[in-house]
């Protein structure tokens, strides 16, 4: 193994959901998921997102599922029944399951979230707490996938949340497990962003449709941050892979994404010229990975040197000083040895 | 015939003063102690500490104030010496000595200030030994 792949390997263990609060998350999900199906007209329920598709990164955030009702019990509900949004199923669902959870969550509170009721557990676990949100689904008379509501809009959206989750648990159990360090890697990346560029699952799908069976985790990454750049470049969407949604959307202007997916890919791609190189690698990898690399001395020395040269003030912090952020004006160096 | 006039004693003379120095360079540098001066300095203020500065190995300082020139500490750290700015002595030549004040460091600054200097010409130093470029202005001699 590389150097490169030794690092990532070290980036991911930084981001590794912790064992705990994820096996919270997934018995607060079973909780919600068995509470709404005593829901009058409930057909079935599912998993869906990061915890479905064994992508979550820490700190463990929310879990993610739906409860599918019924067409043929709510006529009036959807496109294809009298097209009125579930608002009042959401708040019925809210009454019946709230008590449900207190059983077992007694601070538990559900409010609503785009897409249906959202839980929330007031009981941290190793300081993360993490929420529930539930999907209220509709079957759909033709085509497969479901209808999702969108309450923010009063509008349906056919989607297939379950079809996404087989799509990302598919392939051989390496290659799956290589595209779930991927993703994970990916999102690990987007997220050092203020604003991220882009949505989790269309990291997700990138790494589905980029990532080729044989290739490893610095090779298949390196594929995702080239072929997603390359496709925003040429101004290709990219189709929803079960083809039920419409295109994914990129949440920042395409230029901006297209400038930081390049950018990574050059990282990466120049980490894997010099797999043998700890400091060159490190190096490169920090630009891609700065919350997670710390640059190589000899890189910093050489940036603090370039900031010293500019003979401008410098903030102590800058120069190695922690403390109060004074700022140290430049001066003429004088004396002989 | 008029009288010299009276030099007020070295700020350090006051015990208040050098613990103020110290409180307040231990809030940049915890281990920061006062420490007994090299032989030549002896009846100085000195102060040890480590500072890391940005890409340069930790290093361990010495900051001593001398009787003569009360207000310009003389600063000694472990490590290489190799440097084409350093004293006879081995101290650190972090300004010329005649810039205007805004150039240099002054009591008045703060010790944070000081160890932002001592770490600057740390780190000029290293780039040197690397480089054989000084990166930051130099005075000639």
């Amino acid at each position: 193994m590389g150097k490169t792949a030794d690092m990532l390997a070290a980036i991911r263990k930084q981001i590794d959901a912790e064992d705990k609060p994820l096996a919270e998350v997934r018995l607060r999900l079973a909780i919600v998921r068995t509470a709404a199906l005593e829901f009058e007209g409930a057909l079935s329920t599912y998993a869906s997102g990061s915890l479905a598709a064994h992508t979550m990164n820490h700190p463990v955030t929310d879990g993610d599922g739906g409860l599918v009702l019924d067409r043929r019990c709510f006529p009036r509900l959807g496109p294809e029944g009298g097209g009125e949004n579930p608002q009042q199923i959401v708040d019925a669902l809210r009454l019946q399951i709230g008590p449900l959870v207190r059983e077992t969550y007694p601070n538990a509170r559900v409010g609503i979230s785009k897409r249906g009721p959202k839980f929330t557990f007031g009981s941290p676990v190793n300081g993360q707490d993490p929420t529930v949100d539930l999907v209220v689904a509709l079957t759909r008379r033709e085509g497969s996938g479901l209808w999702i509501p969108n309450l923010k809009k009063g509008t349906w959206e056919p989607s297939h949340p379950e079809g996404h989750v087989a799509l990302l648990n598919s392939g051989t159990p390496s290659h799956r497990s290589i595209r779930r360090k991927i993703i994970r890697l990916a999102k690990a990346w987007n997220k050092q962003y203020t604003e991220p560029g882009v949505s989790s699952f269309m990291l997700s799908v990138w790494a589905y449709e980029f990532v080729t069976p044989g290739m490893g985790v610095a090779d298949g990454l390196l594929a995702l941050f080239k072929g997603a750049a390359q496709r925003i470049k040429a101004h290709q969407a990219t189709p929803d892979p079960v083809g039920v949604s419409a295109n994914l959307k990129l949440l920042m202007p395409a230029g901006t994404v297209q400038v930081r997916l390049r950018k990574a890919a050059e990282g990466l791609q120049d980490a894997l010229s010099d797999d043998s190189d700890t400091d060159k690698v490190a190096s490169a990898l920090a630009a891609v990975f700065p919350h997670y690399v710390t640059p190589p001395k000899s890189r910093q020395l050489a940036e603090t040197a370039a900031l010293l040269s500019r003979r401008t003030t410098i903030p102590a912090p800058a120069l190695g000083v922690s403390g109060s952020p004074v700022l140290i004006p430049p001066t003429r160096s004088y004396g002989e040895a | 015939m008029a009288r010299p006039a009276r030099q007020p004693p070295p700020w350090f003379v006051d015990p208040a003063n050098r613990l103020r120095f110290l409180r307040t360079l231990e809030l940049d540098c915890p281990e920061a102690r006062i420490t007994a001066p090299r032989r030549e300095f002896r009846g100085r203020f000195a102060v040890s500490t480590r500072i890391e500065p940005t890409g340069v190995d930790q290093r361990a300082i010495v900051i001593v104030f001398t009787l003569g020139r009360p207000e310009e500490p003389k600063v000694f750290a472990d490590g290489p010496t190799d440097s084409p700015h350093r004293y006879g002595d081995g101290s650190l030549c972090m300004w010329f000595p005649y810039d205007p004040p805004e150039a240099r460091w002054h009591r008045s600054n703060g010790p944070t200030a000081l160890l932002g200097h001592i770490a600057a010409h740390l780190i000029k130093e290293e780039y040197h030994r690397q480089t054989g470029r000084w990166p930051g202005a130099e005075a000639a001699h």
